[in-house]
């Protein structure tokens, strides 16, 4: 289960009246059914993420359903991954307009009601590939480090008006739609490539850090729930030991002695593979 | 994409003896500095520019002190000036060995006040314009088995503020793809770096230019706060001591370092601000810091 349908059901337990975006009857069927077996309800509202008007449109039928509107969970994100020279541009355009535009499309339409309500929580679920970048995810974290500095500014322009902006960074976790398969580039096993080995040894890699990952949905649900009943939310909250500890290293390694020791050591040991055979 | 001109011309090489290095956006400000001054330098500079009317300045500038180098115009939200571009330069000198990518937009006002069509704009040049001058240059580099990618980024791609949501997403953007670029092209011999300037004054800014729209319209519920942060922003501004030299000083260091480092930040106020939120545990400065600046920024006068 993703992070949607998880956050969806958990808050609807708790009692929130909940309504779940949904781009495909695939994702609609998905949310009810998650929800169904959970014994919730949660109402499932059509929106293209690619289109600010319906993304705009179906804020505007809550507002009228409900009168109000206290939070806004901006969770749509896909994955990208390949070297930056073998993904294309209508692909990180996609990126682009999904994890990016969409969350600022979401945001424009809800902030009306809350500044009118003088309340509210919008929570961007970015990554910790909003922090850190690796390679083959050039594309991607540059939409999640974008998310990063859109929310940080706008968490200080709607301070005032009692809104409160908060940043979720989970590590990686293992979810359906986050397979090995479907968030890769197009052509990253074109063998002509001059990353191509690169590239399969960092899928396994990628792979092995799904397998042994510990995150589960729920705990991004719990953290989303906490960032909108805490009476003073955190700016960012990271989620998963690794990714508290790499951004701790990081942090606190000075200059760039991160950078130096973690992130040439990968590039080298992908960068061996060549001389190796 | 065929490799075929990949390949160095020995000949061309061996008469050639400094690396030819594209710098964009170079009619104004910190880019027209830096082409003169790396040209002063010794690096073979190739200045690019969107619209070719506005060299007259440049041109000049060469002249005063006395440098060569060669204008060209690239626009890099069109792909093929870029290509024509890059073209030349491998025709002329046989490689690519440097790119600075300093040419960029800027973008004020409060979220709600700007237009989809603002921040689109923004992201095709800051962004996606970036992307395409480093794609079109990447074969060069790596069959020549070096090079230097520079981005020149902001501050704002290390810390949000008010009236630059967008801007800052751009910005951050560039620092996040920089960062994954660069350990994708360390075992080609490429090093990417970004230097980011504080707030540095430069002859032609002009207050209004980068407003949004929207943002000086008075019944805009952000309008007086909006006030209050241009006239903090010009004070900053004002007493801002950075320079572009100083900014050229460090890209001639980045273009000729045997290890650059992949970050940069320049002007002795942006350091410390990066410093203080790096070091000051937990959410403190989120706390303080933010708080006061939209408390100095709401005050009514």
């Amino acid at each position: 289960m993703g992070f949607g349908p998880a956050t969806s059901v958990y808050l609807a337990k708790k009692g929130f009246k909940v309504y779940g975006g949904v781009s495909s009857s695939k994702e609609e069927e998905l949310l009810q059914t998650t929800a169904a077996a959970q014994g919730v309800e949660v109402t499932w509202i059509p929106m293209n993420l690619a289109d600010s008007v319906s993304i705009g449109l179906a804020v505007d039928s809550i507002v009228a359903n409900e009168r109000r509107l206290d939070a806004l969970v901006n969770n749509a994100g896909l994955l990208l991954r390949g070297f930056f020279e073998d993904l294309d541009e209508d692909e990180i355009q996609n990126l682009f307009n999904v994890n990016l535009f969409a969350t600022m499309s979401a945001t424009r339409a809800v902030l009306p009601v809350m500044r009118e309500a003088g309340k509210g929580r919008i929570i961007v679920i970015s990554s910790v590939a909003g922090r850190l970048g690796t390679s083959t995810g050039s594309i991607y974290s540059a939409t999640r480090f974008a998310q990063e500095g859109f929310a940080e500014s706008l968490y200080q322009e709607v301070l005032p008006f009692g809104i409160e902006v908060v940043l979720i960074e989970p590590g990686i976790t293992n979810t359906p739609t986050w397979t090995v398969e479907r968030s890769a580039g197009r052509r990253v096993r074109n063998s002509d490539s001059p990353y191509f080995k690169w590239y399969l040894e960092s899928e396994q890699q990628f792979g092995k850090s799904l397998e042994q990952s510990r995150i589960k949905p729920v705990d991004i649900a719990q953290v989303v729930h906490r960032a909108i009943v805490a009476r003073r939310p955190r700016l960012r909250y990271v989620v998963g030991r690794k990714a508290r500890f790499a951004l701790f290293l990081r942090r606190y390694l000075p200059g760039e002695a991160f950078n130096r020791i973690f992130l040439h050591e990968v590039s080298r040991r992908l960068g061996s593979i060549d001389s190796n055979e | 994409m065929t490799h075929t001109r990949t390949e160095i011309d020995p000949d061309v090489a061996e008469n050639f003896s400094s690396k030819s290095v594209l710098i964009t956006g170079c009619s104004t400000g910190i880019g027209l500095e830096a082409a003169v001054a790396l040209a002063e330098r010794g690096h073979r500079v190739y200045a690019s520019m969107r619209n070719l009317d506005k060299r007259h300045q440049l041109e000049e500038e060469v002249r005063r002190r006395n440098v060569s180098l060669r204008i060209l115009r690239i626009d890099i939200t069109q792909p093929a000036t870029i290509r024509q571009g890059i073209r030349q330069i491998i025709d002329e000198t046989g490689s690519i060995y440097g790119i600075v990518n300093n040419a960029g937009l800027f973008l004020r006002g409060f979220f709600e006040d700007l237009s989809e069509d603002e921040i689109r704009e923004l992201f095709e040049t800051n962004l996606f314009g970036t992307m395409a001058v480093i794609r079109e240059a990447l074969p060069y580099m790596r069959s020549a088995g070096q090079g230097r990618i520079i981005i020149i980024t902001s501050v704002a791609g290390y810390i949000g503020a008010p009236a630059g949501s967008a801007y800052s997403a751009s910005r951050f953007a560039q620092e996040g793809f920089a960062e994954s670029l660069h350990q994708e092209l360390i075992p080609f011999g490429i090093h990417v770096t970004t230097v980011a300037p504080g707030i540095t004054s430069t002859p032609d800014w002009t207050p209004n230019r980068y407003v949004a729209r929207r943002a000086t319209a008075s019944e805009s519920p952000y309008f007086a706060w909006f006030q209050n942060a241009q006239e903090l922003f010009h004070q900053t501004m004002a007493n801002s001591k950075n320079s572009p030299a100083e900014v050229a000083e460090i890209l001639h260091r980045v273009l000729t370092a045997r290890r650059p480092r992949l970050r940069y930040v320049l002007g002795k106020r942006a350091r410390w601000v990066v410093r203080l939120r790096r070091y000051i545990p937990g959410e403190l400065f989120t706390r303080v810091y933010f708080r006061e600046v939209m408390k100095r920024i709401t005050a009514k006068k």
